[in-house]
């Protein structure tokens, strides 16, 4: 069986939903049943073979080629199978997925791996604001799974985020880990302002001091040898990405904070 | 055009009229005599069907400024319940708190034709309306809330006479396009701004020095003397508070013979028996409501599941704050005139106080007595969305079905209670009575449910089921004013229902206190806060109808 492959035929004007086209939702459907599947684009609804040219009929295993930043939902709450995205994808990439594999060769829009519950995302680019968050009015962000992101993330990285790991190798932006309630967020860049805004609990992983330093509302809380750190790196070893490779170290400056809430969330930053 | 339906049981309790087949014309939105020519344009088969005047929901939060603010602050509530738009509906979401124009397609296809807002804030009135205006195909109006703004109780500080506070009450109703008054924790939501976190019948405002047995007092006379046919609908003191009971009895021994509507009943009858402190009090306040034949209740039932509690009463509901889910919650004043709390909430059936709440709601219903002074409501959506309302009239009707849920509650609770052993059955007469023929008496609507010559066409036509959850959650047609606006449970047509008000008589030399108080205190103008006729009529698709005022009010 080959891989479904859904090749972008038109230059789109208006955002389309993809939900539909996960491996889960097109579970026995054949390929003649997938293109007349109707996508809801703008205000109107179009069949999948107007969209894509279709190829392949691996359910498991779906490419999209060609891909635009204007298609949204990819990966919409699937449980299983893979996903593999060539070029752009648009907003909710991955929203509330709670399994199976999502990589993409371009960059995301926003809210990538928001509310998410398991399996894994890899970006290979850069990722827009609100990755692994929860959507705006609502209480928990990722509740689970990784999200690798080679490239850089926007602003409010991991917000509301409650379980699971995301793992930035380029530049986080500001408010990275704002309102964080648990979980992990390891960067090998750089952070933008604002870093850990209101966080509850959970852990900022720094390799270096940020340019714009640890705001007031952390508290130093001296150096430390934590135990756990060697292990989370072996963890990242089987991971493809540059955290598999990189050097693991116990040693950090603890900072404790946001102290302007219950104080409990950590940035370690390697000394 | 007339229209013929022919062959249906009616359900008029208005005119006792019990289960008798008779035939209905309707002409010009309005109930005919048959015509003397025999003539029809249009005749509908519905024998063998029921028929009801269209059903009126007394006490609904459906306009104004928390549920606003219950929608702005719960995005879930939209997230879980989309409706898309069609050839006919516009778009909407919402469950606990729906958009305006869901709430009218959910209640006209539940055979709903009226709902009245029971919480308007005078200084808000205009936003109320406002979203009463975009709720299509139901009758709309609502209660002004008194009892906690600072110039009534100015007024009761200085021991002003009874003709001022009419003066005062009558003018409000007038301006804000009320149909009744409603009081609010009476002066408790002004004491929590002083710091008071409970205010008991005869506690005293810290500030003002008035005590809420004071307040009842003066509006439900007030209500009383202006002629007013809806009784001063009165929120009490202590909703939710174990051991409440008492405070409900006294309010009720208070109304010394004056008419009172007290709402959401369920919520003021707790006892504090029992190893939880929680206890069931429904036995004696049902004994008391069959006492007291000037007081009348609506229950306010609870029923299972994620909703959103939203009230004048910010005392109360800043108590209940730590018990919101999800975890958010707003509680605000408003202006110095009243005040505001939505704390959203979720009633869990293995909880021992939520499956007590559910059955001391249900106690209350069947040992009431008179269906004509209870009132069947959720507090939508305090106890549950309206939506649920088929539900709860299949747990009224259905002895089993209500014995089958019972046991699967908390079972601690089930023992607090003798739910089990009441064999009362509401007939369809009864429920005719509490969702029309008494609801439109309550509320004062002269031409509403009913199906005599001369009234209003609302009218839901039924297919008998032995599973009344089924029967009322799909009506067959629904007429409103004469035109059929559901068929099958779908709607089929968008009408534009009446705004009901009342507009009882007063003195104009109240303008003068007033129009100093409002330059000098609010952040509107006295005469920016009437809201004219013109403003409801609007464009065209809004209108207003005045109802009688009771014998003895002076217009």
């Amino acid at each position: 069986m080959k891989a479904l492959t859904l090749k972008l035929k038109t230059d789109l004007t208006q955002r389309v939903d993809c939900s539909p086209l996960t491996p889960d939702k097109l579970a026995g459907k054949d390929v003649a049943d997938i293109a007349a599947m109707e996508l809801v684009s703008g205000r109107l609804t179009l069949p999948v073979e107007e969209l894509f040219d279709i190829s392949g009929d691996d359910v498991n295993n779906i490419r999209f080629e060609n891909s635009s930043a204007k298609l949204d939902h990819i990966g919409h709450a699937m449980s299983q199978g893979r996903i593999t995205i060539e070029g752009d994808a648009g907003a909710y990439l991955g929203q509330f997925m709670t399994g199976g594999n999502i990589e993409i060769t371009g960059n995301t829009f926003i809210y990538s791996g928001c509310e998410m519950k398991g399996g894994q995302i890899k970006i290979n680019g850069n990722a827009g604001d609100f990755v692994g968050a929860a959507r705006s009015g609502y209480k928990n962000g990722m509740t689970g799974g990784t999200i690798i992101v080679t490239g850089n993330t926007g602003a409010r990285t991991g917000d509301h985020m409650r379980r699971g790991m995301i793992l930035i190798e380029g530049d986080a932006g500001e408010y990275c880990g704002s309102r964080m309630i648990s979980g992990t967020i390891a960067v090998l860049g750089d952070v933008g302002k604002h870093l850990g805004y209101a966080m509850k609990r959970g852990t900022i992983l720094l390799p270096k001091m940020p340019q714009h330093g640890i705001t007031a509302n952390f508290n130093d809380c001296g150096s430390h040898t934590l135990a756990f750190l060697p292990l989370m790196f072996a963890s990242f070893k089987k991971l493809d990405s540059k955290f598999a490779n990189v050097e693991g170290f116990s040693r950090v400056q603890r900072y404790a904070g946001d102290v302007g809430g219950i104080g409990m969330g950590e940035i370690l930053v390697k000394i | 055009m007339l229209l013929k339906l022919t062959g249906g049981r009616i359900f008029d309790p208005a005119h006792e009229v019990n289960d008798v087949v008779r035939d209905i014309y309707i002409r010009d939105g309005r109930i005919v005599e048959k015509p003397t020519d025999g003539r029809v344009d249009e005749e509908i088969d519905v024998s063998g069907k029921v028929i009801m005047a269209g059903a009126i929901d007394m006490h609904t939060h459906i306009g104004g400024g928390k549920v606003n603010i219950a929608r702005t602050m719960l995005p879930e509530d939209h997230a879980e319940a989309v409706y898309e738009r069609t050839e006919l509906l516009r778009s909407g979401t919402g469950h606990a708190a729906p958009s305006t124009l869901t709430t009218g397609y959910r209640y006209a296809e539940m055979g709903y034709t009226a709902g009245f807002e029971p919480a308007v804030l005078p200084i808000n009135a205009r936003q109320a309306h406002m979203e009463m205006h975009d709720t299509p195909i139901i009758d709309k109006g609502g209660y002004v809330m008194l009892g906690s703004d600072d110039f009534l109780l100015r007024m009761m500080a200085a021991n002003s006479d009874q003709e001022a506070i009419n003066n005062y009450v009558a003018w409000t109703i007038n301006h804000a396009q009320a149909v009744g008054l409603k009081v609010v924790n009476p002066g408790g939501i002004s004491a929590f701004k002083f710091n008071q976190r409970k205010l008991d019948l005869d506690e005293k405002n810290d500030f003002y020095g008035v005590t809420p047995r004071d307040i009842l007092h003066r509006l439900s006379r007030a209500v009383q003397e202006i002629g007013v046919p809806h009784p001063l609908h009165v929120h009490g003191c202590n909703l939710g508070v174990p051991g409440n009971m008492q405070t409900t009895l006294d309010t009720i021994q208070g109304a010394e013979g004056v008419p009172m509507h007290l709402t959401h009943i369920q919520f003021h009858s707790y006892g504090m028996e029992g190893d939880f402190k929680f206890s069931s009090g429904a036995a004696e306040i049902a004994e008391a409501i069959n006492k007291h034949k000037n007081i009348t209740v609506d229950v306010g039932q609870i029923l299972f599941g994620q909703t959103v509690t939203a009230s004048g009463d910010n005392m109360r509901q800043f108590a209940g704050a730590p018990h919101a889910h999800p975890n958010k919650w707003v509680c605000m004043d408003i202006e110095c005139d009243a005040g505001c709390g939505v704390v959203p909430f979720k009633y869990k059936d293995q909880s021992y106080v939520n499956a007590l709440q559910w059955m001391i709601g249900l106690e209350t219903f069947l040992m009431v007595d008179d269906p004509w002074r209870i009132f069947l409501t959720t507090d939508h959506p305090n106890g549950a969305p309206f939506t649920s309302y088929p539900h709860l009239i299949r747990l009224l009707m259905d002895k089993s079905f209500r014995n089958d849920m019972l046991s699967t509650l908390h079972p601690e609770a089930q023992k607090a209670t003798h739910l089990a052993s009441l064999d009362r059955e509401y007939s369809l007469y009864e429920i005719a009575i509490m969702t029309r023929a008494g609801a439109a008496k309550l509320v004062g609507l002269a031409d509403r449910g009913h199906l005599g010559i001369g009234a209003a066409a609302d009218i839901t036509v039924y297919t008998d089921n032995s599973d009344r959850e089924k029967m009322f959650e799909k009506p067959d047609y629904v007429f409103k004013d004469g035109e059929m606006v559901v068929r099958q449970g779908q709607v089929i047509k968008i009408t534009w229902g009446t705004t009901h008000v009342v507009k009882p008589e007063y003195d104009i030399s109240i303008e003068k206190p007033l129009k100093s108080y409002f330059d000098k205190y609010h952040t509107q103008k006295m005469s920016n806060f009437k809201i004219s006729n013109d403003e409801i009529v609007d464009d065209g698709r809004g209108s207003l109808t005045i109802q009688p005022l009771h014998k003895g009010g002076r217009l």
